[in-house]
């Protein structure tokens, strides 16, 4: 639980189409089945057609959608540099979760831009201060459901690293709720598989 | 989540997205007849009312339409009002411009069933062609304005927008932001009323619903009477409200502000009195007046334009703090940090962190990180279109007018074949324009919904005044950019209600247009050869260019099991890359040395293979590679696909 005053920040990025909207709505439906007061803020429109995607979650005493630059407690990065494009969030406080499967940006295949290495990203990312827990999660989701599901790898792998105001089962409630029923067994499995990752 | 919007729970939090609350509200408030034209950041109210109104058939019965674009859709909610009913035009702030003709005049008459238009302003312009602050609607129209600044609320204010609107007979504006409509907060639902829509007999009341001048000079002094009744009500309104502190240097937020303000004042641990406004035209001067005593500085936190602040200089002598002076930004919407800073300075306290530091450090770092803009999709018709187009444009010769939709995505690299955007329909009046003044060719491009929205008069135009262009119509059956709403061209409408599809070609060889050929662009042969034909046709010819669009096609042939292609990049391949610096399809990338087509993203429209120089590009022909999901990667014959 979060007691008065006390709140918790969370980023997701990544890329529209992985599901982020979706990560978002089940860490949403947690809180609210736990009695947290919750808000967020999503990319719609123009930003989803394959761009770059934020979506915040925020917990606890908090009044506006929008997490304050340099506020994020914690960064649940769906795609490596999107880690790096939302960086002003993040502070030497800030705990991220990384999912090192790239998706690689039509300006880097056609040579107008470079793709920078996983490890340069955690080392700039470590150098602000941050913990980074870097693994594959689309290699996690393809193992025991689909790459589609890495969105929900990546929240599973969140509850693990930090200590979330509500249980595993409320996640697991949570996304039962969220998704239709027949993802109910593959998307429960990959929560699972997420939180086994670290 | 859309089930939440329909949750019979009175009492019960739910976690909605502000325009599902919104749904929701106007749903508690017992609307009857809803309108709208979609765009961003509004779309998904008139969606999910849409998505709900089969469920809640013969419990609280209401109407939504989607009209052909915003001024009927606003005129449609109007007679919904004459006939004593609630009526609701949805649209965002530039939709206002243009319904704003019916507004102005509608403002005399008044409503008689509740009358709300929501508006959503995009402070930021996230999807928008410009950033306009729709709350001088208000004040041009003499019509009161309700700002939301949370998600409860925009359910909770839109209920009170409608009894305001029947209490004073007025047509209320109701201004969200993007990041009202856009985020997700805790509700708590309210009770759905019981109600069967039942038809009522016509009253007409001529002598104010008739804007004769005679009429008219009457009904601007009834309005004017109307709204200063409303200016002593907002005065008292519980939308508003003060919070008491200590000092003498107080706060005057407006809408979302007010939630920035209130985190800014906790960052900074100041304890200072606030001012809540909830209703920001007619300002209410009273409460204003009763929040400055004792004040003898204050700060103004709205978002885009000095509306309060400039009402405010007006009112009083005291000294006011906002953007007039440069305490604040005019530009691109607020945040927390924005809010911090600017009371910070004015208070003379420190912010609680370094944020320019932060994000000059954030900055640099993104710089790391490859652009990964929006695209059109894998599959997407435009992009053939968009590929023959430059293909047969002279460089630097042909003129490439262009409209709002996904499409103005090909203003970009590597198509850079739309050259104006400038507002709906404008692609086929600037064509017109351009056909007095420049000697090249020109070829025009609008999509379908747009098209129908605002470019027929244009068209019209271009045929009395014998304008000489080529006209693309895109049509995708869709609205695509928004979200895949119907529209007239489609036939397809809410509430398991039927519709008649209206025929584009019709339309165009109705206006007179003898040059009109339908083609598929997947068919670029075709495509080329069409567009070549209709530029030396000579005056107006119109190519409708026809493919659904692909995630509607991906899903259509998912449903019925209808299989789906992959495409593969065969030894063939001699690395030319027009597949990727000319053609821009999401789903070609490469991988390490060699072109690759990522499987899960391939829809199989197989217009690369007709464009590939070499023909290098094939469908995988192991009957298991129609399996999509990485399966065909691993036992592709051709072992044309190596991913991962
Ligand atoms: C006056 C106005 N209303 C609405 C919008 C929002 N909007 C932008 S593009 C678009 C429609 C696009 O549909 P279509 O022309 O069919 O092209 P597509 O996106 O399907 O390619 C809309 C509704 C706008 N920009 N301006």
């Amino acid at each position: 639980m979060l007691t008065d005053g006390e709140k918790l920040d969370i980023l997701l990025t990544g890329v529209g189409g992985q599901g982020i909207l979706t990560s978002a709505a089940i860490l949403g439906r947690a809180a609210v089945n736990a009695d947290i007061n919750v808000m967020g803020a999503e990319t719609h429109g123009m930003a989803q057609r394959g761009g770059s995607v934020e979506v915040h979650i925020r917990m606890g005493d908090v009044y506006s959608p929008l997490i304050p630059v340099g506020g994020a407690d914690v960064m649940v990065s769906l795609e490596p540099v999107e880690a790096l494009r939302y960086s002003k969030y993040v502070s030497e406080k800030t705990t991220i979760v990384l999912n090192t499967r790239k998706i690689v940006p039509l300006s880097v295949s056609i040579g107008n831009a470079e793709y920078p290495s996983i490890a340069k990203i955690t080392e700039i990312l470590e150098g602000i201060g941050c913990k980074v827990h870097s693994f594959d999660a689309t290699a996690i989701a393809e193992n025991v459901a689909k790459p589609q599901a890495t969105n929900v790898v990546m929240i599973g792998a969140l509850s693990k690293v930090v200590k979330l105001p509500f249980t595993f089962e409320y996640l697991e409630n949570a996304v039962k709720l969220v998704l239709p029923e027949k993802l109910h067994k593959m998307n429960v499995k990959a929560l699972k598989a997420g939180f086994e990752a670290f | 989540m859309v089930k939440d919007v329909i949750m019979d729970a009175e009492g019960k939090k739910v976690f909605l997205l502000g325009n599902e609350a919104i749904a929701r509200g106007a749903i508690e408030a017992g609307i009857d007849v809803a309108a709208t034209y979609p765009g961003t950041p509004s779309s998904e109210i008139a969606d999910t009312l849409a998505m709900v109104c089969t469920s809640l058939k013969d419990k609280m019965e209401y109407f939504i339409e989607y009209s052909t674009n915003e001024k009927v859709a606003f005129e449609v909610a109007i007679g919904a009002s004459l006939a004593g009913k609630r009526g609701m035009a949805i649209m965002k702030h530039v939709g206002v411009n243009v319904a704003s003709d019916a507004l102005l005049s509608f403002a005399q008459v008044g409503a008689r069933g509740g009358f709300v238009l929501v508006s959503a302003d995009d402070p930021g312009m996230h999807s928008s062609q410009n950033e306009q602050d729709n709350r001088w609607y208000g004040k041009f129209a003499m019509l009161p304005v309700i700002e939301p600044s949370n998600v409860n609320e925009g359910k909770e204010y839109i209920k009170l927008a409608f009894k305001i609107s029947e209490k004073f007979g007025l047509p209320v504006i109701f201004r969200t932001v993007t990041r009202l409509n856009h985020s997700r907060g805790v509700v708590k639902l309210g009770k759905i009323p019981e109600k069967k829509f039942e038809k009522v007999k016509w009253n007409s009341s001529i002598k104010t619903d008739v804007l004769l001048p005679i009429n008219a000079r009457v009904q601007k002094t009834v309005l004017q009477k109307k709204l200063a009744k409303i200016q002593e009500f907002f005065s008292k309104s519980d939308i508003n409200w003060i919070e008491n502190g200590k000092g003498t240097t107080g706060v005057i937020a407006s809408g979302l502000s007010y939630a920035y303000v209130k985190e800014a004042l906790e960052n900074l641990s100041l304890d200072i009195p606030v001012l809540k406004l909830s209703s920001t035209y007619p300002i209410p001067e009273k409460l204003i007046l009763e929040f400055l005593e004792g004040l003898e500085r204050v700060t103004i936190v709205e978002e885009l334009d000095p509306f309060i602040e400039l009402h405010l200089k007006a009112l009083t002598d005291i000294e006011v703090f906002g953007k007039m002076n440069g305490y604040f930004p005019v530009n691109y919407e607020y945040t927390t940090h924005i809010v911090e800073e600017g009371i910070a300075k004015i208070t003379g306290v420190a912010a609680s962190r370094n944020y320019s530091q932060i994000i000059e450090r954030g900055e640099k770092m993104a710089q790391l990180a490859p652009p990964r803009p929006p695209v059109l999709c894998p599959g997407c018709p435009h992009i053939a279109s968009y590929y023959v187009i430059k293909k047969v444009a002279k460089e630097n010769g042909t003129a490439l007018p262009s409209d709002i939709g996904c499409y103005t995505l090909a203003a970009t690299k590597p198509l850079e074949a739309v050259e104006t955007c400038i507002c709906m329909g404008a692609s086929v009046g600037v064509a017109n324009g351009l056909s007095y003044a420049v000697d090249g060719e020109i070829i025009a491009t609008i999509g379908d919904s747009t098209f129908l929205h605002a470019g027929i008069p244009a068209l019209i135009d271009a045929v009395y005044n014998n304008a000489n262009f080529v006209l693309i119509i895109l049509d995708n059956n869709t609205t695509g950019m928004t979200g895949h709403q119907p529209h007239p061209g489609t036939g397809l409408r809410p509430c398991g209600l039927k519709g008649r599809a209206v025929s584009i070609e019709d339309i165009v060889k109705g206006i007179g247009v003898e040059f009109v050929e339908v083609v598929n662009p997947y068919d670029i042969g075709k495509m080329e050869k069409t567009l070549r034909k209709a530029l030396e046709y000579g005056g107006v010819a119109v190519i409708i260019s026809r493919m659904p669009c692909s995630l509607i096609w991906v899903r259509q042939r998912r449903k019925t099991g209808e299989k789906v292609p992959v495409y593969t990049v065969t030894d063939d391949c001699n690395l030319c890359m027009e597949c990727m610096t000319s053609f821009t399809c999401p789903a070609i990338f490469m991988k390490e040395d060699k072109v690759a087509i990522n499987e899960n993203m391939c829809v199989g429209c197989g217009v690369c293979s007709k464009i590939c120089p070499e023909k290098a590009i094939k469908i995988c022909q192991q009957e298991i590679c129609w399996v999509r999901g990485g399966v065909c990667n691993r036992i592709c014959p051709e072992k044309a696909i190596k991913f991962r």
